[in-house]
């Protein structure tokens, strides 16, 4: 239930939550959206509510202590307390990351990453004097639960507004409406793309690495590559767009990255949100683009250092996020010139090289990886056992899903849907969608009663 | 009135699909207990429209909980049914629409299994009379029932046998984690593994052009071994992946032969255009969920009968179902290896030792448990690409030549 694309969730947690919500005079939704998501939460894991809670009230109780009005200095005392709940909210995310690795990736509380994040966010935008008033709980337990965003953000802001009556929540027919149209965008990208490719993935799982053709190895990469982006897009959309039902504004997450004109924009447009976070409080306060160009490279290394150790412990995760970092160096300092004359290039280097920058991503297991690169530069390694039609069987089955997700990848279709939202068509379209995803979920949920299907 | 037509106008999606969810629901609801009972609604912890989507997986359409269309056809056939012109084509959906209802055969198969396989049996011994030496084969399920197995012993040698008795355990491993568990007995355990006329084959090592006119018949696992297997260039096959007993005579399989582009066809058209002199059976993991042992027996046998009554001269192999990995077996309730062994040992017995034998490789697969060994496959059920070549190794190294017909070197 915990996750937006089940049907304990669509069917029957968001509607009751609504209808609840709803019929809640506003003064209150703050309990009631804190109490639902906690629920929410607690049909994943009691001990990791526990821990949410725990940080939740911690957090408030030591960043409301550490509040000043706007213009005022904050004390040494309030300084001191704010830098301890940073630490502690850091030290706690470093342990649970630890302990994860130890014991296990299932052992780790869900949306943890996302949710410290948030914390982390409360408690400096505090420092910076960003939260112009004064939280009460609620808002902050509001804030830091609340259900759309636990499991995998986006990581919204404070003052993004929607917590107290500065910023109220703007609860209309009109928000609903457009929410719902979002949240089964997202459901359709996530159970009908994203979920779809994944298949492929794990067929090339089945097969064994070292046993795919070199054109399968590719067209997997893609397939690996839109399956990531569809699922989070997807899971972006539904979050925002709850938000929306809500009556919060809508956050974007994701604008569009493989229309991006070189590796740096992509990831302006790529999880936006995480992006932001790490700009205001890693890049910036380290130094960022005006401090020299030492101090940016070391800046730019620093963040995708910490952005490949938030995505994963092991050691893929570092390589990836450090060499993207020096792609970004060398976008930045080398090639800027040549991106600027050619924006093709550009463009091509995020087809080609974000695709294989996620294959390093895919594979915790480093002699995997070696494998699958080896498939996919075959100048090195030889396949065991290829089947050289492999490429064939597979192109034929996945190649609506290609179809559909490079689709999707166009800014100005996914403009013309959206902007026609209200219209009968698309209404019909989205209508037809959401019957396709319930029925995907429904259909291959594992019931190993009725649907193996090997 | 314009204003009030595009404000709720927005809210369209959002009326279309409660109206939608409350109209599935409705229908799940209605029925629970005729159309949707096999899908055995569990209320409250799935909401009702979760039978119907089942349904729809199984063509089994909404509008069937309505009583004008409870035996099929649709509301589309009413409205055609109003326009002259739409007479043919409503007959044909009408028959389409009844014929396709495995929802309902699901539960019926399961329940008229045994009636099922005596009416083939039937027809198939009218076709050729070699069913006969299959005889009718109880599998017992019981608690604490002493195991009859009657080992044969190594190095004794029956009369009229030149060559040395083939050991039990090769048509299955003899260790303990290979075997059945000990509630469980099956009547004439090893006793039908041997030919009937008292002529004894041993499993010999052959070469690869022993499967020259052979095909192998399963599902993706079997799918696995012609993409892998390395034998595409000799062998036939005739295969579809969640393929089971009670499906493949009905399903379109993929049919591909040595140099030809593979066709869809049915199993019966198959056998028809082509024979063979040797069948690989490997089947049974689909259906490893279904409840009882007894009427996959009762399946596997029809589909001997089916294939002995269309290739009489062919070699049937009953390959035993691949063991699954030790961590699918602890935690599924169904992929387990203790339910892999209770039907392979079941389906054994449908061996002859004359014209049906049944082969087992899991020893080259699998640890001293009997656990697929997790290094050779990704999913717990599947092999790598790169160990298909084991199975093929396998099946060479476990031929019957009963003539020089079957096999010359």
């Amino acid at each position: 239930m915990i996750i937006f694309s089940s049907i304990s969730f669509i069917f029957r947690f968001l509607p009751i939550f609504l209808v609840i919500y709803y019929l809640t005079p506003a003064r209150l939704r703050n309990a009631v959206l804190t109490a639902g998501s906690l629920v929410f939460y607690a049909f994943g894991s009691l001990p990791g509510t526990a821990l949410l809670a725990v940080l939740t009230v911690g957090n408030h109780l030591f960043g409301t202590a550490a509040w000043t009005r706007p213009g005022r200095e904050p004390s040494s005392l309030q300084r001191g307390l704010g830098l301890a709940a940073i630490l502690a909210d850091l030290g706690v995310l470093a342990a649970c990351k630890v302990l994860g690795r130890v014991l296990g990736s299932a052992w780790l509380p869900v949306g943890l990453s996302f949710y410290i994040f948030k914390m982390l966010s409360f408690q400096l935008d505090i420092r910076a004097g960003r939260i112009v008033r004064k939280p009460d709980m609620l808002s902050t337990a509001a804030y830091l639960t609340m259900f759309p965003q636990i499991t995998q953000g986006p990581i919204m802001r404070y003052a993004d507004g929607g917590f107290d009556e500065r910023l109220p929540r703007e609860t209309s027919l009109r928000n609903f409406a457009d929410g719902l149209f979002f949240f089964v965008l997202g459901l359709s990208m996530k159970v009908l793309l994203a979920d779809r490719l994944a298949i492929l993935w794990s067929e090339l799982r089945r097969i064994g690495y070292a046993s795919i053709s070199t054109p399968l190895a590719w067209l997997g990469a893609y397939g690996y590559t839109f399956r990531l982006y569809y699922d989070f897009w997807g899971y972006s959309l539904m979050a925002a767009g709850i938000g929306t039902m809500l009556g919060f504004r809508f956050i974007v997450n994701f604008d569009h990255p493989y229309a991006a004109v070189g590796i740096a924009d992509f990831y302006r447009r790529w999880h936006v949100t995480l992006g932001h976070w790490f700009r205001d409080y890693v890049y910036i306060p380290l130094g960022g683009s005006r401090n020299g160009t030492l101090r940016c490279i070391g800046s730019l290394l620093a963040v995708w250092t910490l952005t490949g150790l938030w995505h994963g412990g092991s050691l893929n995760f570092l390589i990836w996020g450090l060499l993207l970092g020096v792609l970004i160096i060398l976008e930045k300092f080398v090639l800027r010139g040549l991106l600027q004359r050619v924006p093709l290039v550009g463009r091509l280097g995020v087809w080609i090289l974000i695709p294989l920058t996620w294959v390093i991503f895919a594979f915790p297991d480093l002699g995997e990886l070696q494998v699958y690169v080896g498939r996919l530069f075959p100048l090195f390694a030889n396949g065991v056992a290829v089947n050289a039609g492999d490429m064939a069987k597979y192109g034929g089955l996945f190649w609506p899903y290609f179809a559909a997700a490079i689709l999707f990848c166009v800014p100005d279709f996914y403009g013309f849907v959206v902007t026609r939202r209200t219209k009968l068509p698309v209404v019909l379209a989205a209508l037809a969608l959401f019957w396709l995803s319930i029925y995907r979920i429904v259909t291959s949920a594992a019931n190993p009663f009725m649907y193996f299907s090997f | 009135m314009k204003r009030f037509v595009r404000r709720w106008g927005r809210m369209l999606l959002c009326l279309l699909i409660l109206l939608s969810t409350a109209g599935l629901s409705a229908a799940g609801y209605i029925g629970k207990d005729t159309v949707y009972r096999s899908y055995a609604a569990d209320f409250p912890r799935e909401p009702w429209l979760v039978p119907v989507m089942k349904g729809i997986h199984d063509g089994v359409w909404p509008w069937r909980v309505l009583p004008a269309y409870a035996d099929g056809g649709s509301p589309l056939d009413s409205l055609l049914a109003l326009l002259p012109a739409g007479e043919g084509k409503k007959q044909d959906e009408a028959a389409e629409t009844a014929a396709a209802d495995p929802a309902e055969d699901a539960s019926a198969e399961a329940e008229t299994a045994a009636a099922t396989a005596a009416e083939e049996a039937e027809t198939a011994s009218e076709a050729s009379s070699r069913e006969e030496t299959v005889e009718a084969t109880t599998v017992i399920t019981t608690q604490g029932c002493v195991k009859t197995a009657q080992a044969v012993q190594p190095g004794v040698i029956p009369d009229g046998v030149c060559s040395e008795v083939v050991p039990a355990k090769d048509y299955g491993s003899a260790a303990p984690a290979f075997l059945s568990p000990d509630d469980t007995q099956y009547n004439r355990d090893t006793e039908g593994m041997f030919a009937q006329n008292g002529t004894y084959y041993l499993l010999q090592k052959v070469d690869r052009s022993y499967l020259k006119d052979a095909l192998f018949i399963g599902d993706s696992r079997v799918q696995g071994l012609w993409e892998y297997g390395g034998i595409t260039d000799v062998a036939s096959f005739l295969c579809k992946e969640s393929i089971t007993t009670f499906t493949i005579l009905d399903e379109t399989l993929q049919f591909g032969r040595p140099g030809e582009n593979p066709q869809w066809m049915k199993l019966e058209d198959a056998l028809k255009s082509t024979s063979f002199r040797k069948i690989y059976i490997s089947l049974g993991i689909n259906e490893v969920g279904y409840p009882d042992t007894e009427s996959y027996y009762h399946h596997y046998r029809s589909l001997l009968e089916k294939i002995r009554g269309l290739q009489p001269d062919a070699i049937i192999y009953i390959e035993g179902m691949m063991h699954v990995t030790e961590e699918l077996s602890r935690h599924d309730i169904a992929l387990n290896n203790r339910i892999v062994v209770q039907r392979n040992k079941a389906v054994s017995t449908l061996a002859n030792g004359h014209d049906i034998f049944y082969i087992d490789m899991n020893e080259h697969f699998c640890d001293d448990d009997g656990n697929l060994l997790a290094e050779m496959t990704g999913d717990g059920v599947h092999l790598y690409g790169s160990y298909y070549s084991r199975w093929t190794d396998a099946v060479l190294e476990n031929a019957v030549i009963r003539s020089e017909e079957d096999y010359q070197e």
